[in-house]
Order: C-alpha cells, then sequence, then structure tokens
C-alpha cells in the first residue's frame, strides 16, 4: 500500500492513483467469472454438442451480466 | 477435452446466435433511447441529454462487438471462444474506459448522467432481452414469433 502510495505521489495525482489501481481491482472479478463461465460453457459444448445454440445463448447472457460488474467498478471508480 | 474437440468449430456455429440477440438488444435501446433521452433532458439538461445518449450507443455497440467476437470465434473453433471471450472482455473494457475518460473532459456531457445511464441500460436491456430468449433446441436465440412458427408448421407438414 505504502508503494502504490508512493507511486501515486510521483505521478502527483494520489487520488487518481488509487481510483486506477481500485478499477483494476473491480476488473478482476469479472475476469474470472468470465473465464470459468466460458471455460464451463465450452466444455458443456464438447460434452452435448447438439445443446450448443442453448448453452451459446446462456453463455453470451452470462458474459454480458459478468461485464456488469466491471462497468459498476468503471462507474463507482470515475464518478 | 481431446485436441479434436478443442480445436473443432463449434456445433451450430452457422446460427450467429449471439449477433441474432446483440441485434434485438440494440433495437431495444432504440426503442427506448427517446424517452432515456428527454428524462435526462429535463433532469440534467442537454448535458444529461447528451450523456445519456453516448451511454446508450457505447452500450449497444458493446454488445454488438461482444456478438460479432463470439460468433466470428465459434466458426474457428471452441479454443478460439475461450481466447476471444476474455480478450473482447479486456479489450472492450478499455475502449469504454478511454471514451468514458474522454467524455468526462467534454464539458457539454454530463458524466454523472453517463455513468448512470450506461450501467443502468446495460442491465435493464439484458433483462428485457431474458424475457425474449428461448431455450429450446429447435429456437436457441430469440423465441419466434406467431409467423415463424406457422411457417415452420407449413414447412413441417409439406
Amino acid at each position: 500500500m505504502r508503494s502504490l502510495l508512493t507511486l501515486a505521489e510521483t505521478t502527483g495525482d494520489v487520488e487518481g492513483g488509487l481510483r486506477a489501481v481500485g478499477y483494476g481491482l473491480a476488473a478482476i472479478g469479472p475476469g474470472i467469472g468470465i473465464g470459468t463461465l466460458v471455460g464451463q460453457s465450452v466444455q458443456a459444448m464438447a460434452r452435448q454438442p447438439e445443446m450448443a445454440g442453448q448453452v451459446r445463448t446462456t453463455m453470451f447472457l452470462g458474459i454480458a451480466f459478468a461485464e456488469a460488474l466491471a462497468l459498476i467498478g468503471f462507474v463507482v471508480t470515475f464518478l | 477435452m481431446s485436441d479434436s474437440t478443442m480445436f473443432a468449430p463449434v456445433a451450430g456455429a452457422h446460427d450467429r446466435i449471439e449477433v441474432t440477440i446483440a441485434r434485438d438488444i440494440a433495437k431495444h435501446a432504440v426503442y427506448v433511447a427517446p424517452a432515456v433521452v428527454v428524462i435526462a433532458a429535463i433532469v440534467e439538461g442537454s448535458g444529461g441529454a447528451l450523456g445519456a445518449l453516448c451511454a446508450l450507443a457505447v452500450v449497444s455497440v458493446n454488445f454488438l462487438v461482444a456478438a460479432s467476437a463470439l460468433g466470428w470465434a465459434a466458426r474457428i473453433s471452441t479454443g478460439a471462444l475461450l481466447g476471444a471471450a476474455l480478450l473482447s472482455f479486456v479489450v472492450r473494457l478499455a475502449v469504454i474506459t478511454v471514451l468514458g475518460l474522454a467524455v468526462k473532459q467534454v464539458d457539454a456531457v454530463h458524466f454523472a448522467t453517463f455513468c448512470i445511464v450506461l450501467v443502468a441500460a446495460h442491465l435493464g436491456l439484458l433483462f428485457w432481452e431474458m424475457r425474449h430468449v428461448s431455450l429450446t433446441l429447435a429456437y436457441p436465440g430469440l423465441k419466434p414469433t406467431a409467423d415463424q412458427l406457422s411457417a415452420d408448421t407449413n414447412k413441417e407438414q409439406a
């Protein structure tokens, strides 16, 4: 934390630096979520190829919902 | 999972299901845009209206780009689908961030309205779209209209 503050102070914008770090942290969760979601969907499509259409529909909506978390992170960080 | 499965195209990839869903979402965004812009204009003036319009455009384009990337990758292989999903997430998020910061610098656009409409439209349009999704083997994307159903029935009978 101290090194982050030092970094932010060096750049001359402590608040902006911390906001950027917070946004980066907020994007980790959706990234993990999308990775898990797509991985499981690919596995499902490999096991049951005839269900690929339904799996892709659900996967696309799931990705969009996980992405909403990242957008909320952006809004909370920069608002 | 074997290599043959990993590098084989996704079954039914020619259906472009994601693109159909994203287009439907964009269509809904066009429907609600006038109401959202008018409400934003009443609350925050012309800056609010511009912010709401920008946010709706960003959300719609984001859905369309995500769908195009996933649909394109599904035609190649399941491995490409994995890569495209994660890479497009990072790239789209970076683009949205840059656009958001650019909007923040423009005085003519109300940034708070942009942010609120961005999240609200993304979630609202998704929940709206969920009502139109059908998860059946015959129609894995959107629910068919009455005309489509009768046309399919006629085909089967013929």
